[in-house]
């Protein structure tokens, strides 16, 4: 198995934070009257449980959480309708421990494929359940998957001692599950409200510019709004209700190269608000923005293979501390003997320059005007969301955890996230890297021309935009990240700047975390999805521009198919963008 | 779908069908009339047109065949779960569009071959339409998709000539067959009002209730769908064709554990074309309330006896058989040329019966007959089709005559020993459609019984086994009939294991005792040629085509076939005792009805 930790296409939705001090944090809870969802939940609960007590392998822990969700999606296409729907639906995760807290059902099977069997049953059967509150379907279907999940536990189990016997002694040797207070709690549940018509006369007019151009071949525009609510209750004790609504506008362009390289354009704005989305003049200047970078980008250069000095924006850096450092902090990985657990032995020490500190904060809802897609109140194990500081002045302080406890680690910090039918595991929220004593970004440019001059190089390189970014944790491949990067500058020594296309931004982590050099006063969010193993969860990273004194770059993976042999079948095309050098700013 | 009961579909030809030219077409271009203000049709046809006249990339061979096929459609549908909504969407539809390019000749082309980044031709060329009707960006779409599809056309020609400089061809069939030009029309137009949504959950909320009170039953669900969808197509011979069909539909399913832990799962469903014209609610009720009563009590049924005899499939049991066994023995699949890497995995992909035409494959008395032109089966109106999906004109077609395969059904991918179409694709490939199985002398229902008990009698077996309805892919949720169906339902050794899901064994006094799970082993396609007798009355039934053949090979299409058939006598099959374990009976009891 390789895992891959991916964040993936999401974009501002404005660009420089005034401060950092800036942040919004999650308002006063405002209670609301439970669903009676959560007391059907509860009651079913209490009977399996202490039914299976009886058993001989009895449970010691048992949860439910119900996942509401009310959506509508509306996208367009050059200025046409694609697609328009609505749907409610709700899906049932379980979580039934055997054994205890110490030593249960889940404890890592190591060396061979034992599991393989015990997940295909976990997989198998539906979770999904009826929208309506009526309580005999709902408690039908907990009953009937209770006794699935715990009759895979009790085989889970059995196995999993045995190989703790047959195997060498684990490095780790922390308990299995963290016992944490029950938590009750409910907030008003959001009403879900989309006026789709008028959403899907906006959304032809955000893509109809594209359709003037007959060198752009797809653009799409998506709205996608969404009310989640979560039940969740377990045999401790908890009982929490909440609702987050999520609007989240999605502008997606590509061209092609004429040697087949496809050029990807993307914006994302996200709010909690249908208020908070922006207005169309927004959306329409972002668009023409789009389409003038796209046909730059057709003409512009394909960069070699190089290493350099460079300048990663704040948007680019967020996405490089999300993969170069936040899943590597993500606790459970510092665990499972398969990881690389490249920070695991280097808590209480300085991995970072000093003025560098980096948390991670679910109860951020907002940095400056931008909202913040990682922001909630309770993880999905149950546990409150809280700030957590993993970088305090450059020394190592902690790790994401969720209930899989790690070596000196043996609590929940409320970072246990997943998506609905996957298994909770210590993943990202906000993460925020904040400098103290920052340049200005002309200072930060400076520094890099300084460089080039210093080690005699041709150029040096500014990521400006990027799509999203990759990385692999594990032991038995190189440990690298990949950083995929769209909007590119080439920077000469005499301060000129040239766009170009082509490159990944790549390397290994310990590596490249010593060549920081600087950072500006400039931070940028980037909101996204991250996928990994416990599915994909919305994040958000936050940095201001870096320096870094080398970077490395290599070519674009990239379609051998050619841009469409005849012509668009357009009335009267605008004329296809003549080629030109595009002076910007860089960072932001 | 296993249907335990069904109520056969009302759809009707709406629209007259408008001139079969019999000319073929040679300009490329179509002379039908396009229903006015058709901006998809427009669309279609002026992008098809240019494309044939221009596209083309260097001096690489230019189409000699494009075909455009956009399915449009609209619908609605509620499932309910003991009296709950399981889900509710609402939307605009979809309008997919599907595109069809040739290289080379008719003689010699891109298809029919497999090799690395190549998907077989009926899974590729598909791309997604705006549901607006902008002439504009309709076209836009046809354009990059026709383009991409030229591209990989070109390419799988240059591998599959590459595949042959190394490799010989045991056939030396042509690619695509030449023929006749048609232009039809046979629409029912789009319901005027959306569907009653809130009818819709309302039914199947109260229809699902029913299972409240059926607590042996772990999981089930009903829904009630309505559709509508329209086909539109056009090729550069000049076919073209444009069919509309309402649809509507409830099923019911239901699953449960035996008393002794097998998994069980049963259905209900019955189709129309609207909903006003589904059976009452009453009747649909009492449907439901027949599934829930059989599934109960089936859990209570003793285990099959091992047992060696004969074997009376009765009424669905017949066509669900026949769907299971012979159905894909009926259709031409043509094996692929392959590059030498995929050589080996898509051995046995083509069809053997191709090499018994002419051969008796089933008793002399019996025939079988495939019409999709059909309007009415045993006097109930059944869905009919003028054109298949390439255009070609449908008719009746002889597979077997008196005993003796005559021809495979095929679509434009000729078979050694059908170089024509039968007007049988519907899919990705040929399929059947409306199977009328004829036997020419057939005894009466007791007659058959008295007939079993007799051949029992004399291999000295105390009864005959008769078998009501097989355990078909209606898996359950549990996994493992989920890997059953991922790794295919095949028998330990030899072909594919039949399940009875309801059986009996009739005694000589007439006396019967039902079972269940019977495993009847070595029924093969071949076993048919020994059935002993066939009834007269003969039972309709629809099931879900299925050609048993390696997909990745086989050109099959997909899709309902209707059977009307007779019970059909075995004079010697095996029967063996479901074996291996089964999973435990939930540990605690299903909460109490509130």
């Amino acid at each position: 198995m390789i895992m891959i930790l991916e964040i993936r296409a999401l974009r501002r939705a404005a660009l420089v934070l005034v401060s950092l001090s800036a942040g919004v944090r999650i308002g006063r809870a405002q209670t609301a009257a439970p669903s009676p969802v959560l007391a059907t939940m509860y009651d079913e609960l209490s009977r399996n449980f202490s039914a299976l007590k009886s058993q001989p392998t009895p449970p010691y822990f048992l949860s439910y959480e119900i996942t509401d969700t009310r959506s509508a999606t509306v996208s367009s296409t050059f200025g046409a309708l694609e697609s328009s729907g609505e749907r409610h639906s709700r899906q049932l995760d379980i979580a039934l421990r055997v054994g205890s807290y110490r030593f249960d059902n889940t404890h890592a099977v190591r060396g061979n494929f034992a599991r393989a069997d015990a997940q295909l049953d976990r997989f198998g059967g539906t979770s999904v359940i009826p929208v309506d509150d009526d309580p005999s379907a709902i408690r039908n279907a907990l009953w009937y998957q209770t006794d699935r999940h715990y009759k895979a536990a009790v085989q889970q189990l059995s196995s999993a001692r045995t190989n703790a016997r047959v195997a060498i002694a684990a490095e780790d040797t922390s308990g299995d599950y963290s016992p944490e207070p029950p938590a009750s709690f409910a907030e008003p549940v959001v009403k879900f409200q989309l006026d789709r018509a008028s959403w899907e006369k906006r959304l032809r007019t955000y893509t109809s510019p594209f359709a003037r151009w007959d060198d752009l071949y797809g653009a799409t525009a998506s709205l996608e709004a969404k009310v989640e609510t979560r039940w969740y209750v377990n045999s401790e004790g908890a009982r929490i209700q909440v609702s987050e609504p999520g609007y989240r506008l999605f502008v997606y362009a590509f061209s092609k190269a004429a040697d087949g390289m496809e050029l990807p354009r993307y914006e994302t704005f996200f709010s909690t608000t249908l208020a908070g989305l922006p207005s169309d003049d927004v959306v329409l200047k972002a668009v023409d923005v789009m389409i003038k970078d796209l046909h730059a980008l057709r003409t512009a250069p394909v960069v070699d293979p190089y290493s350099g000095p460079a300048i990663l924006s704040g948007r680019a850096a967020a996405v490089f501390f999300h993969e170069i450092f936040g899943h590597r902090v993500e606790g459970q990985r510092q665990k499972n003997e398969d990881e690389a657990q490249t920070f695991k032995k280097r808590v209480n020490e300085k991995i970072l320059p000093d003025n560098f500190t980096v948390v991670s904060d679910p109860t951020l809802r907002r940095l400056g005007a931008v909202e913040l897609m990682g922001a909630y109140r309770y993880d999905n194990e149950g546990v409150a969301a809280r700030p957590v500081t993993v970088v305090d002045n450059g020394v190592l302080k902690s790790f994401l955890m969720s209930r899989t406890p790690i070596e000196g680690f043996p609590e929940s910090n409320g970072h246990g996230r997943k998506q609905p039918g996957f298994a909770a595991a210590g993943r990202q929220s906000n993460l925020v890297v904040r400098v103290a004593h920052p340049v200005t970004h002309a200072q930060l440019k400076q520094m890099l021309i300084d460089q080039i001059k210093r080690e005699n190089k041709p150029f040096g390189l500014i990521f400006d935009d990027i799509e999203g970014g990759f990385t692999i944790t594990q032991r038995f491949i190189p440990n690298a990240f990949n950083v995929l990067p769209i909007m590119v500058y080439r920077v000469f020594p005499d301060g000129r700047q040239e766009l170009v296309r082509g490159v990944d931004l790549i390397g290994t982590p310990l590596t490249t975390f010593s060549k920081i050099a600087g950072a500006d006063d400039q931070v940028a969010i980037f909101n996204g999805i991250c996928g990994a193993e416990s599915g994909a969860v919305p994040v958000s990273a936050s940095s201001p521009a870096l320096f870094i004194s080398q970077v490395e770059v290599q070519k674009k993976s990239k379609s051998q198919e050619r841009p469409p042999i005849l012509p668009a079948p357009l009335s009267q095309p605008a004329r296809p963008a003549t080629p030109h050098h595009v002076e910007r700013g860089g960072g932001r | 779908m296993n249907g335990a009961s069904m109520r056969h579909s009302t759809f009707l030809v709406a629209l007259g069908l408008s001139c079969f030219g019999a000319t073929r077409g040679a300009s490329g271009q179509s002379s039908a009339p396009a229903p006015k203000n058709d901006v998809v049709l427009r669309a279609m046809r002026d992008e098809l047109a240019r494309s044939i006249q221009q596209l083309r990339l260097d001096t690489l061979p230019k189409p000699y065949f494009i075909a455009y096929r956009v399915t449009e459609g609209q619908g609605a549908g509620a499932n309910g779960r003991l009296g709950s909504l399981l889900a509710a969407s609402d939307g605009r539809g979809s309008r997919v569009l599907q595109v069809e390019v040739r290289v080379g000749d008719y003689a010699f082309d891109n298809t029919n071959y497999f090799g690395a980044g190549f998907l077989p031709t009926q899974f590729v060329g598909f791309g997604t339409l705006p549901v607006d009707d902008d002439y504009q960006e309709l076209r836009r779409q046809i354009w990059l998709a026709t383009d991409r599809a030229y591209k990989q056309a070109l390419e799988a020609l240059s591998q599959k000539r590459a595949a042959l400089e190394t490799r010989s061809r045991s056939d030396d069939l042509a690619d695509f067959t030449h023929e006749p030009v048609t232009n039809t029309v046979d629409e029912t137009p789009a319901p005027a009002a959306p569907p009653d949504r809130q009818m819709m959950e309302a039914l199947a909320r109260a229809l699902s209730a029913t299972f409240r009170s059926a607590s042996e039953i772990y999981n089930s669900s009903v829904g009630v769908q309505t559709s509508w969808s329209r086909t539109i197509y056009v090729n550069s011979e000049g076919t073209s064709y444009i069919r509309a069909r309402p649809h509507a539909s409830v099923t019911a399913q239901a699953s449960t554990q035996a008393v002794d832990g097998t998994a069980l799962s049963m259905s209900y469903g019955v189709q129309a074309a609207t909903l006003a014209e589904l059976p009452s609610r009453d009747s649909l009720m009492n449907g439901v309330r027949g599934l829930a009563a059989r599934l109960t009590e089936q859990r209570h049924v003793p285990l099959a006896d091992a047992y060696d005899g004969p074997v009376l499939f009765e009424g669905v049991a017949a066509a669900e058989l026949f769907n299971q066994v012979l159905a894909g023995k009926l259709v031409g699949t043509r094996t692929p040329v392959t590059s030498p890497t995929f050589a080996r995995m898509l051995a046995g992909g083509g069809n053997d019966w191709e090499d018994l035409i002419g051969s008796l494959v089933l008793p002399r008395w019996m025939s079988v007959v495939d019409d999709p032109s059909l309007r009415v089966m045993d006097g109930h109106p059944v869905e009919s089709y003028v054109v298949d999906e390439d255009g070609v004109k449908t008719h009746a077609t002889t597979v077997i005559d008196h005993g003796t395969l005559k021809a495979l059904l095929t679509s434009r991918t000729p078979v050694p020993g059908v170089e024509h179409s039968t007007g049988n694709r519907f899919g990705g490939g040929a399929r059947l459609v409306h199977i009328v199985v004829n036997a020419d002398s057939g005894l009466s229902d007791p007659d058959m019984r008295r007939k079993l008990i007799a051949l029992a009698a004399a291999q000295g077996r105390p009864y005959g086994v008769v078998v009501r309805q097989l355990a078909g892919g209606g898996a359950g949720d549990d996994p493992e009939s989920m890997v059953a169906l991922i790794m295919g339902q095949q028998g330990r050794n030899g072909p594919p294991a039949v399940r009875g899901m309801r059986a009996a064994k009739i005694y000589a006094d007439g006396h019967e005792e039902p079972m269940r799970g019977a495993e009847i082993s070595g029924l093969s396609a071949s076993s048919f040629k020994d059935i002993a007798s066939a009834s007269q009355t003969r039972t309709m039934h629809t099931e879900t085509f299925t050609s048993g053949a390696n997909f990745l090979a086989a050109s099959a299409g997909n899709g309902p076939v209707t059977y009307l058939i007779p019970s059909l006598l075995f004079p010697n099959l095996s029967i063996r005792k479901p074996r291996g374990t089964t999973p435990r009976l939930p540990v605690v009891a299903p909460p109490p009805p509130q």
